[in-house]
């Protein structure tokens, strides 16, 4: 459903994206692995039209992504940030109501009704109208998982979830995640937590230097890594 | 105590002192109301331009609008605007002074919202794009209002600046409270109770102001932080 082509991307003399070549199935759960700097974000970033690549294509089931509208990707693709980003000014329910509403998607009565489903479920209802910085890093970014879930995404692209946050949050979103992929979304999970990957991936890619190094069936990549640097990678992030 | 007399009561003085400060007040509003509406459009266009490098005519000549006002004394460029630019137009003295003092505070209230806009996180911007909403969309509903309210406290000091800024406007002959205190002071042969007075009434202005914005704020940050 998902196709990145030839992409490189490149800031200045960097070049972070160096010909990436990946096939997203309908379905898949993709871990993508690699050291700091060597492109994970950049990747998703492309994918999400945040960045523009310097060259090569992204398609959709088929189409260009740069020639799909903003408000149409977004019930296509999600993304959720390390940084959760939730909109500082606006209460919790508001910032999982405002783009649905703003985007004619939903009337304001569907659109809270939704919402408060989603916060029902995952025991966050009392935090309706608080504002995002009287809620810990793990509620935050479960509220940024139901901000982008409300659209409805076929996809989500998630780049390191947990990466700013205490080992109690940590497993409530690695949790949140499991449920979201139980039932059956296609994801591309940018993490560190090797722990988590390993039982929750069915493919998983490594990346170094702006290219993919090895993608393959997750399993036979942690139960026995024969490459070189995905074994000194592994080593290192598990010590 | 004669003098004070002379100054306030003696052919109802105190009464220009009252008129300079409504006049004071008047223009400074205006030049406020004004200020901000253009320092948002400047602040806008900018933005426009150096995010998705549109309007690249607009962008420059906001840029030098900027520097001119920035570059040059204000009592020059409302000299520039009553002597040259509404010379021979019939309109009234004060709307020439909140014109002037407006197109002035339009170029720091600029300065003051890309300030604004540029402590608000970029990622606000990137949810906001990842979430389907387009530039304006974001710019509408996320970063512009937690701009403006990161911009609330220097923009109350603009607020104060302007008050004593637009004490140059007697210059030209407006009838402000700098020239009703002045008034007074010739035509009584006396300036220090003229010239006292009027500072207190500034004074008066000034703190009183500064205290109210200091309470909104508190009150702003209680609620929202
Ligand atoms: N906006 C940018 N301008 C310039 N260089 C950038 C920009 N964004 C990323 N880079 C560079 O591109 C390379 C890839 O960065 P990227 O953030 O994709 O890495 P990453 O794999 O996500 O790393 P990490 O694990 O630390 O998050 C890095 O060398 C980074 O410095
Ligand atoms: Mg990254």
């Amino acid at each position: 459903m998902l196709e990145v082509k030839n992409v490189v991307k490149k800031f200045g003399d960097i070049t972070a994206l160096d010909h990436i070549n990946l096939k997203v199935k309908k379905g898949e759960k993709i871990v993508v692995i690699g050291p700091s700097g060597c492109g994970k974000s950049t990747l998703l970033r492309c994918i999400n039209l945040l960045e523009t690549p310097t060259s090569g294509t992204i398609k959709y089931e088929g189409v260009e992504t740069i020639n799909i509208k903003r408000n149409h990707l977004s019930q296509k693709i999600g993304m959720i940030f390390q940084s959760y980003n939730l909109f500082n000014h606006l209460t919790i329910i508001k910032n999982i109501t405002l783009v649905p509403i703003k985007l004619k998607l939903m009337t304001k009565e569907e659109a809270y009704k939704k919402a408060y489903k989603l916060l029902d479920e995952m025991k966050l209802k009392d935090k309706a109208g608080r504002y995002p910085r009287e809620l810990s890093g793990g509620e935050k970014q479960r509220i940024a998982i139901i901000r982008s879930l409300i659209l409805e995404p076929e996809v989500l692209l998630i780049d390191e979830p947990t990466g700013a946050l205490d080992p109690e949050n940590i497993k409530d979103v690695l949790k949140l995640l499991e449920d979201i992929s139980d039932t059956g979304m296609t994801m591309v999970v940018v993490t560190h937590e090797m722990n988590f990957a390993s039982h929750f991936a069915d493919r998983v890619v490594f990346m170094e230097h702006g290219k993919i190094i090895i993608d393959g069936d997750a399993k036979e990549i942690f139960v026995n890594p024969k490459n070189v640097r995905l074994k000194e990678f592994l080593s290192k992030i598990r010590s | 105590m004669d003098n004070l007399y002379k100054s306030l009561i003696v052919d109802n003085r105190y009464k220009l002192i009252l008129n300079g400060l409504k006049n004071t007040i008047i223009i400074t509003i205006g030049a406020l109301i004004i200020g901000i509406t253009i320092g948002l459009f400047i602040t806008i266009i900018q933005n426009n331009y150096k995010e998705n490098k549109k309007n690249k005519l607009l962008y420059y000549l906001t840029s030098l609008y900027v520097k001119v006002i920035r570059g040059t004394p204000v009592l020059l460029q409302l000299m520039i605007i009553y002597y040259i630019i509404f010379r021979t137009a019939n309109i009234n003295i004060i709307l020439v002074g909140i014109i002037a003092f407006g197109i002035n505070s339009g170029a720091y209230v600029s300065e003051i919202f890309r300030s604004g806009i540029e402590a608000v996180d970029k990622g606000q911007m990137e949810a906001g794009k990842s979430l389907g909403l387009t530039y304006w969309q974001t710019m509408k509903y996320i970063v512009l209002p937690q701009g403006f309210r990161i911009s609330l406290p220097p923009l109350g000091n603009e607020f104060v600046t302007l008050i004593k800024e637009t004490s140059v406007a007697g210059y030209i002959g407006i009838m402000e409270l700098t020239k009703s205190g002045d008034i007074i002071a010739s035509r009584t042969y006396n300036y220090f109770y003229p010239l006292i007075i009027t500072a207190l009434v500034y004074l008066a202005l000034t703190l009183g102001l500064t205290r109210c914005l200091k309470f909104l704020e508190k009150g702003e940050s209680s609620v929202r932080g």
